[in-house]
């Protein structure tokens, strides 16, 4: 049961994170920590569930793989746009569009 | 038997696999697809008139079915038809017109854009008017039913560049539709009670008995909802005077010979059904159906005949009298008695040949003078003297002269209205026939007689080609010499008046108190009406211009079309205010509501982008934790609840 | 064991996402037309199922395959890839595989220029797996996974190809579905855990002997899968996603969307909540939930029809008339007969269950009616570069073949015969008053859906006025009119013919999809035969 507050106050703190924070890498943090949370809660419950739990490494590696593609694109668009904050890339991106629509 | 078979299939069949080559056959000739019309028209006939020996004055109905659709909840239904008196009499007056109509719109339309629309229209019409009479089934006749609505919208709307004509067209398939759906309602009721739809199938039941009553009396009157849409009674007989848009050919065939008359079809085939238990017969009278049925029919007799005097347009003329006179054909359906229904049926008939008659010709008006307002015509005789002659015939029938035709069918409604206990209906009925004959003189003065208006010295008038005046001859024919064709039509249909002597109409009808004070009647006030509206003009002008309510109430067709017009704003208006309703609350509200909260979670450094979606994502993400919320507590209702109990 | 039928019906799509695309990369069109033919291809192995179907006794045709195995527990149909058809399946899968046809073929001219086409098409495809496994799965799993699979696709086409703003509104359609899909999730989830088996059939079985103290668990299993299927139909309340969705697809989208994906949802209603739970649960509750489906329904028909009467976007106008007809739908799925609730007897209702067989036919034929719609509208809007129908006008002479189809398509949608959706209302009506005999309550709601169906006439006649009748704005003169009540009326493409074009008709491959559909169109309202038999060997042998 405990486990379960554990999962709950990871999976708040991982909302409230995505919530206000403008870095990249603190947003990604955040998703990280809340996919983490759900993995810990399914795994406490299946204890004896051979199923359950063989899924749940599933998952895991998924997560890994997927981290590892997610953190090379961060990377290549905070070089890209030279900053880490996810309003002033939206903003240059938007502009990007826009300066593609319009020489189109 | 086979021809019987063949012919009952094909009459209706034929026209509707025909109109798919029109556009085919338009496609390299024209002459070629309006002779394909008329021909197909002519089989058509040819085919509707060899069922006429088969089924003289029979009273049992044959039937040919195919399979069509299974299972329904039991063995399915079948197409097929329903070959009796009654439907084949319609058969022949249908296919009658549509040639007349065929021949006829050779002239009328020559010239026009888009003939092979409207003649692939007008094959469909016929094919599906046909199958709704011939239609052994509710659903099949249902079908047919909408089908000729669909037709009638199409061809009311055939000059689509003219928002008028678009307008009439929506108005009128909107106003029909309100009694389709009534009917609807009865084919429910009535499946739900004998579990078949088929005709044959509906008279077993209600000969076996055993139904709940007052779904009976449910669905008789909501079959007459959809009789009172779609034969333009009170209260929905405006779209009427809007189909006018139509070219008058259009006119002619479909609202004044044949899509109208379909309520009446339906009426009297839905009382002959019934008739098969008189006690049924006794139930729906006393639940007042029977009575509201001459009610409607008589007060819409009265409102169309006014309306027919007072309006200057002249197919508004045609329109609102064929309004009145179907209101005569109810009234006598609605006696109760054979003789009604065989008087609204003879009516209908006669009605065919003296509207039809009209339109014809004030189409063959319309093409030479360039106008339907009859103030600016005038005179006409000299000009156009075979349509002043043909015309004089039709005022001559409609107003029920003896002997012609409406005349004995307008006696008999009246004298089965009067014996089934219905004084005011009759005394209204009277004055209305008076009123008839007072709205068909106006029209025709206004028309042909007096001097040549000022706007005809400008044009250069001349009568009608003859192709389309041959069409009016042969209707003219008919409504002379119909009267006496009143015996035979009896006894094809099988009716016995009378202790069985079908020729005893005539002598009844001559020498029934009624003949008398119908015609005494009829003179004063048609000659009263006839000055008023031509030699005392003045006199009747100062009171028509005056503010009186009479007045006001005829210039806007008793507030009919003005209620009719104020709802459908109504809805508009509800529909946008909906419209911004639903804009604000569902499409914004979630938007803003979700950024107000995420703006919140993160103070002081929001940089709101207008386009962006990464801002919004936030939104959304906000939004998710509300959701993550509501669903934690339903989680907790579901296995709280459960396992609380377990 | 039989051939593998079905499983090869899923695997075709599935294997050929990959495929597709790389033909894509040499010719678009190469990629539609062979999405076209997988669709064809599926479409004639799922014909060849027919047969039994119709004439075996339990009239469906199944097979199981092995998917993920337990080892531990013993349980060892815990995720099977068992997939069976019967006769509500196969109509409601064909029409949606003959849509998927028509819109990858009219794609080829519509989609023609844009970007990225390969992947779209590719897309097509896995929408297609998706399609075909909501339908033909009897595994609770699999079916949450096509399910979901479903979203993929339409949140990338809808926001890559599709018009103003257009991932917001992917982004919507894709947030509203998938927190459905949650609650349906959770309803997949409670039946796991009431009767330890993912299988639709052994579900509801074993349901049904279940002690009396669940009761209450089973009663909000079917609320939370109704309410989250629902929001796939998009009825009232939560339609929101939907006119956004359906308008700023591009058009060969809004057809599949409007026409499949929301008759997903109303089969899966059909199947899981009443196929599964419903025999299950108490004949008060049954009769009170029924209620609250055809309240539901009435708000929804009115709401769409009267928001489509004013609408001035064209795809607007549709999209709330998709709206209104899953009202119709929602209406018919009221109707069902609760005699089967509490594990009734299934003989005396049969004439009951009319209701039901109008309401699954509806799908097929709102479906053909409503896909006809759109991609008639996408034609003009391809053709004449306008969104507003208050622009348009006088387009019949200009383009003949998409005025008829148009209108063809709106009197469906109005319910006028000899037309497809005709035949389905009326079976929903006739069913209705068998239904009013047992329950006096609907015969308030039965009359307002048929006033209903005026306002759909409304909306179609004036779709059909305001498009190509009257005369066009050049002829007239008139200039642009002002912004309406529209409110997602957008920065819109100026109405000057600065381009100067002619309006000429659609191109060849549109014109032939439209075709297609209208055809179809006809032929189902003329002789619903075949859709009806399919329908009818599972309403009147086993229902669900």
């Amino acid at each position: 049961m405990d486990f379960v507050i554990l999962s709950l106050v990871m999976l708040a703190i991982g909302i409230y994170g995505l919530l206000t924070n403008r870095q990249l890498l603190k947003v990604f943090i955040s998703v990280e920590l809340i996919a983490t949370a759900a993995t810990l809660n399914f795994v406490m419950l299946a204890v004896d569930q051979g199923l359950g739990q063989a899924m749940l490494i599933l998952a895991f590696a998924t997560d890994t793989a997927v981290s590892g593609v997610i953190l090379a694109l961060l990377v290549i668009v905070s070089k890209r746009y030279g900053t880490s904050d996810i309003g002033k890339i939206a903003k240059l991106m938007q502009s990007n569009e826009d300066d593609e629509v319009e020489s189109s | 038997m086979m021809l019987q078979e063949f012919s009952a299939w094909f009459v209706w069949v034929l026209p509707l696999i025909a109109s798919l080559f029109v556009p085919v056959i338009g496609r390299y000739t024209e002459k070629g697809r309006n002779y394909f019309v008329v021909a197909v028209a002519i089989v058509s006939a040819a085919l509707a008139i060899s069922l006429i020996p088969d089924v003289w004055g029979k009273h049992e109905a044959v039937i040919y079915t195919i399979p069509w659709l299974s299972g329904f909840g039991g063995e399915g239904l079948s197409a097929g038809v329903f070959i009796d008196p009654l439907s084949v009499l319609f058969t022949v007056l249908i296919s009658f017109f549509a040639l007349i109509i065929a021949i006829y719109s050779i002239g009328y339309m020559k010239g026009e854009s888009g003939l092979t629309r409207y003649y692939y229209l007008i094959l469909l019409f016929i094919g599906s008017m046909i199958g709704l009479v011939l239609a052994d089934n509710m659903l099949q006749m249902f079908i047919f039913w909408e089908m000729v609505g669909l037709c009638s919208y199409a061809l009311i709307s055939f000059w689509y560049k003219k928002p008028e004509s678009i307008r009439a067209g929506v108005k009128v398939f909107i106003m029909t539709r309100i009694g389709d759906i009534a009917l609807l309602a009865a084919i429910g009721l009535l499946f739900l009670m004998f579990g078949t739809l088929s005709f044959r199938g509906i008279i077993n039941g209600i000969i076996a008995g055993g139904f709940n009553e007052t779904y009976m009396i449910a669905v008789a009157f909501l079959v007459l909802g959809g009789a009172i849409a779609k034969s333009a009674q009170l209260p929905l007989f405006t779209w009427l005077y809007s189909a006018m848009e139509a070219p008058t050919s259009v006119s002619a065939l479909l609202h004044a010979a044949t899509m109208v008359k379909a309520g009446i079809y339906l009426l009297s085939r839905v009382i002959l059904i019934f008739s098969v238990a008189p006690a049924l017969i006794s139930v729906l009278n006393e639940a007042l159906w029977f009575p509201t049925i001459i009610w409607v029919g008589t007060l819409t007799a009265l409102v169309g005949a006014s309306l027919a005097l007072h309006t200057t347009d002249i197919k508004g003329v045609l329109a609102y009298s064929t309004v009145s006179q179907i209101g005569f054909m109810m009234a006598g359906l609605g006696a109760a008695a054979m003789q009604g229904w065989f008087g609204s049926l003879y009516h209908m008939i006669s009605h065919a040949f003296f509207e039809g008659l009209g339109f014809l010709i004030a189409g063959g008006l319309i093409h030479a003078v360039g106008t339907r307002d009859m103030r600016l015509m005038g005179g006409l005789r000299n000009a156009m003297p075979l349509s002043f002659i043909l015309m004089g015939i039709m005022v001559i029938t409609t107003s029920g002269l003896p002997p012609f035709a409406s005349f004995f069918s307008k006696g008999l409604i009246i004298t089965s209205v009067t014996e089934s206990g219905g004084v005011f209906p009759s005394i209204i009925l009277i004055a209305t026939t008076g009123i008839t004959f007072a709205y068909c003189f106006r029209m025709f003065s206004l028309v042909f007689m007096g001097e040549e208006s000022g706007y005809l010295k400008l044009q250069r008038v001349h009568e009608s080609p003859t192709i389309m005046l041959i069409p009016a001859a042969i209707l003219a024919g008919f409504c002379i010499y119909w009267g006496v064709g009143e015996p035979a039509v009896a006894n094809f249909l099988g009716v016995t008046i009378f202790g069985g002597d079908a020729l005893g109409i005539i002598y009844e009808a001559f020498f029934n108190i009624e003949t008398p004070i119908f015609l005494t009647l009829l003179l004063p006030i048609g000659i009263i009406a006839y000055y008023s509206y031509f030699k005392r003009y003045n006199g009747i002008r100062n009171i028509a211009a005056g503010k009186n309510p009479l007045s006001t109430m005829l210039k806007h067709a008793f507030f009919f079309d003005y209620t009719y017009d104020r709802v459908a704003k109504g809805i508009t208006g509800f529909s946008i205010a909906l419209t911004r309703v639903e804009n604000a609350l569902f499409a914004r509200l979630p938007d803003e509501g979700a950024a107000k909260i995420s703006r919140a979670a993160q103070p002081g450094h929001a940089i709101t982008l207008k386009k962006g979606f990464s801002g919004s994502f936030r939104n959304y993400v906000a939004a998710a934790v509300l959701g993550f919320i509501l669903i934690v507590v339903l989680i907790i209702l579901t296995f709280g609840i459960g396992l609380g109990g377990a | 064991m039989s051939l593998p039928i079905l499983l090869s019906v899923f695997l075709i799509p599935s294997i050929s996402i990959p495929f597709v695309y790389l033909t894509g990369k040499k010719s678009p069109k190469s990629a539609a037309i062979f999405v076209a033919a997988i669709a064809l291809v599926c479409i004639g192995l799922l014909l060849s199922t027919v047969p039994q179907i119709l004439n075996s006794d339990l009239h469906r045709y199944e097979e199981t395959w092995a998917w993920i195995p337990t080892v531990l527990s013993g349980d060892a149909q815990f995720a099977q890839f068992s997939l069976f058809i019967d006769g509500i399946s196969a109509s409601v899968a064909l029409i949606s595989l003959v849509l998927i046809f028509v819109a990858s073929l009219y794609s080829i001219n519509y989609m023609a220029g844009k970007k990225h086409l390969p992947v779209y098409y590719a897309l097509l495809s896995m929408l297609t797996v998706g399609l075909i496994g909501v339908f033909l799965t009897s595994n609770l799993i699999l079916f949450y996974f096509c399910w979901e699979l479903m979203l993929v696709p339409a949140y990338f086409i809808v926001g890559e190809w599709g018009y103003r703003n257009s991932y917001k509104s992917a982004l919507k359609l894709f947030i509203f579905t998938h927190a459905g899909a949650v609650f349906v999730l959770l309803g997949i989830g409670a039946l796991y855990w009431l009767t330890g088996s993912t299988d639709m059939f052994i579900a509801q079985s074993s349901l049904q002997n279940l002690p009396a103290i669940y009761a209450d668990t089973i009663k909000w299993t079917m609320i939370a899968l109704t309410a989250g299927l629902a929001v796939k139909m998009a009825v009232f309340p939560v339609h929101m996603w939907l006119p956004d969705a359906h308008s700023e697809a591009p058009a060969p989208m809004s057809a599949l969307l409007s026409g499949v994906i929301i008759s997903a949802g109303a089969y899966a209603i059909i199947r899981l909540s009443f196929g599964v739970v419903f025999p299950a649960v108490s004949v008060d509750f049954a009769t009170m939930f029924l209620h609250g489906l055809a309240v539901i329904a009435i708000v929804t028909a009115f709401f769409g029809s009267l928001l489509s009467l004013v609408a001035t976007d064209i795809k607007r106008v549709i999209a709330y008339s998709s709206i209104a007809h899953m009202g119709y739908i929602m209406f018919g799925l009221s109707l069902f007969p609760v005699a089967l609730a509490q594990g009734g007897s299934l003989a005396l209702i049969a004439p009951a269950a009319i209701a039901i067989v109008g309401t699954v036919l509806h799908i097929v034929t709102h479906a053909a009616s409503k896909g006809l719609f759109f991609l008639t509208a996408g034609g003009v809007m391809h053709q004449t570069e306008k969104r507003d129908i208050r622009e348009m006008g006088g387009l019949a002479s200009k383009m003949p073949f998409s005025a008829v189809s148009g209108t063809i398509a709106a009197l469906s949608i109005s319910g006028a015969p000899p037309f497809a959706c005709f035949i389905s209302e009326f079976l929903i009506f006739v069913g209705a008053f068998q239904i009013i005999q047992a329950d006096s309550f609907y015969i308030i709601p039965t009359a307002l859906m048929l006033i209903a169906t005026v306002f759909s006439l409304a909306y179609s006649l004036r779709f059909v006025s305001k498009v190509f009748l009257g005369q066009s704005k050049e002829e007239v003169g008139v200039e642009e009119p002002p912004n309406g009540h529209d409110a997602h009326a957008p920065d819109a493409p100026a109405a000057e013919e600065a381009h100067g074009h002619k309006i000429v008709d659609v191109p060849n491959w549109m014109k032939a999809s439209l075709a297609i559909l209208v055809v179809l169109v006809v032929i189902i309202g003329i002789y619903p035969t075949f859709f009806m038999d399919l329908i009818q060997s599972v309403t009147f042998g086993v229902t669900g």
